[in-house]
């Protein structure tokens, strides 16, 4: 079998801090310390406020499939053993909705439940970086934990 | 409008062909020859344009043809008007339209081309897997790695929350078929596409399947704009441009392009917002005014969208819509796509809509609407910002 790795970011662009977190495996989106708002993709200044007074902070609470599709064709070679695999988006409520994009595990014999709560799991590109992935939760817990999505 | 007043004179393309089909010629020489197109079809000397306009122009490669290359190219004695419209791919060929109007009323130019060019050699297609960065750096890692695979994600939220089905992605997808059946120009003429053919093509990115993605295809198409007052000593019927212009509602960045965080309240929009009303209100019509309509159609979806956003249905009745046979030519309330659209006439970034926009106002094209007064035409839903069209015949 070829050992070709997951392509991955690369560290020259404004979302390095999003990346740098994923290597200490935290999931972690811009926030603004002056008015607490939470906003993702990185941008340099609060899209509510304009302050540039920003931390990258570990997302918090439950996180929710808001929507996901199916690959069934290799783009890449990396893909061509997985194919079909799912890319979900999954939205943290508590972070003002905050919407993070990676890959979904999910049986391939059904469809991903939109809404569905997800957990949070690492997977590896081909140069180590520690990438986020989600799969759903079978069991369904009414209560939305605040705890930092870092499992 | 006066003498000043912008109109649009002549339309032009080189053949559009599959992937690759125009190797080794390159951007900068289909995009001079559509132009040439245009002007022939004007009746205009190529020497008076002195104006260009583009977008979209996101290959590797990036400087493939620009302004200084065409002036060159097509032997220009003067250049007046270069614009380019900054970052909104596809969603940019009603605006570079919009930069061709203002500069001729402006009185900057005298004679604007709008023109878009594309081929997709084996190492830039928009089909495939692409190290492009700007937008992708965030999305790539998740296994994203084509425009299908994160518009597939935009339209699955829209079949959730409204009930939109495959039947009616379907039904976009073979009403495109049957117009470009019409249209000999359109790559995909001669083939058939049934109900069966569309559900028997492979699936791509759920819920497209291959008949929801448009057609990998090379070629370039030119607009060209002047004054009423110049069009007068010109051979073609002049169409006016009744409204254009860009719209984009807030929070969308890079949209689904990018990481998906788009407000929750306009997800499943195109990101037009109020533009859509802005644009009817300056041309004075409405809705019920629009005899035909071009919506840009990289995927099957972004139709059913662009109808709720401009308000030709209600915000989630488009797949209704379509069932209810509205979007069908001859007899539908809005024939849509007429010359096949991305989707089996050519993928042009929205500048053969533009033209097909154009042909329904003179009476020229190949699924024409009968007595048609008002044109639509749309650039690509969900990018910030689009653009769109309300075109008049003269």
């Amino acid at each position: 079998m070829l050992d070709i790795g997951l392509p991955g970011p690369k560290n020259t662009h404004g979302d390095a801090g999003f990346w740098s977190a994923c290597r200490q495996h935290e999931l972690r989106a811009q926030r603004c310390l002056a008015c607490e708002h939470w906003h993702h993709p990185p941008i340099p200044m609060c899209p509510r406020c304009q302050s540039s007074d920003l931390e990258w902070q570990p997302l918090i609470g439950a996180a929710f499939l808001f929507s996901w599709t199916r690959v069934h064709i290799a783009m890449h070679p990396a893909v061509t053993a997985v194919i079909p695999y799912c890319i979900g988006v999954v939205e943290f409520p508590v972070c003002d909705g905050v919407r993070i994009i990676a890959r979904l595990d999910h049986p391939s014999d059904n469809a991903p439940a939109i809404g569905a709560k997800c957990e949070l799991y690492w997977i590896t590109a081909a140069d180590g970086q520690p990438l986020p992935a989600f799969r759903t939760q079978v069991q369904s817990s009414g209560a939305v934990s605040i705890q930092p999505a870092t499992l | 409008m006066g003498k000043r007043g912008a109109v649009i004179v002549g339309i032009g393309q080189t053949e559009y062909r599959r992937r690759g089909g125009w190797s080794p010629a390159s951007e900068l020489e289909l995009a001079a020859r559509a132009i040439m197109d245009a002007a022939n079809d004007a009746g205009v000397n190529l020497r008076a344009v002195d104006g260009v306009c583009s977008y979209a122009n996101d290959m590797p490669g990036e400087d493939a043809y620009g302004a200084a290359l065409l002036q060159v190219a097509l032997g220009l004695p003067m250049l007046r008007h270069s614009s380019f419209v900054w970052c909104a791919g596809g969603g940019g060929a009603c605006a570079a339209l919009a930069h061709a109007v203002a500069a001729v009323e402006a009185g900057h130019a005298n004679v604007v081309a709008v023109v878009r060019s594309v081929c997709q050699n084996p190492d830039a297609r928009y089909g495939q897997f692409s190290d492009r960065r700007q937008f992708f750096n965030l999305v790539m890692p998740a296994g994203a790695y084509a425009p299908a695979h994160l518009f597939a994600i935009w339209m699955r939220r829209h079949m959730h929350e409204f009930g939109t089905t495959e039947h009616d992605l379907a039904q976009v997808a073979i009403n495109a078929r049957l117009n470009a059946n019409r249209n000999p120009k359109a790559l995909f003429n001669s083939k058939l596409l049934s109900e069966e053919d569309y559900f028997g093509s492979r699936m791509v990115a759920d819920p497209f399947r291959l008949f929801d993605c448009c057609i990998e295809s090379d070629g370039a198409a030119a607009i060209l704009v002047t004054t009423r007052e110049r069009a007068m000593d010109m051979r073609a019927r002049p169409v006016e441009v009744l409204a254009v212009g860009q719209g984009s509602s807030g929070g969308w960045g890079a949209g689904p392009l990018g990481s998906h965080n788009m407000p929750r309240h306009s997800y499943t929009t195109g990101n037009f917002g109020v533009f859509a009303d802005e644009l009817f209100a300056r041309a004075g019509v409405g809705r019920d005014d629009v005899d035909v309509a071009q919506i840009y159609d990289a995927f099957t979806g972004m139709v059913l969208i662009g109808l709720e956003d401009f308000g030709f249905c209600d915000r989630g009745e488009s797949g209704a819509f379509v069932r209810a046979g509205n979007i069908g030519f001859p007899y539908g309330s809005l024939p849509v796509n007429t010359s096949g659209g991305h989707l089996s006439e050519a993928y042009v970034h929205g500048l053969n809509l533009l033209i097909e926009g154009v042909r329904q106002m003179r009476g020229s094209s190949t699924s024409q609407v009968e007595n048609a007064q008002v044109s639509f035409v749309a650039s690509c839903p969900g990018l910030s910002p689009s653009s769109a069209a309300l075109l008049g015949r003269s």
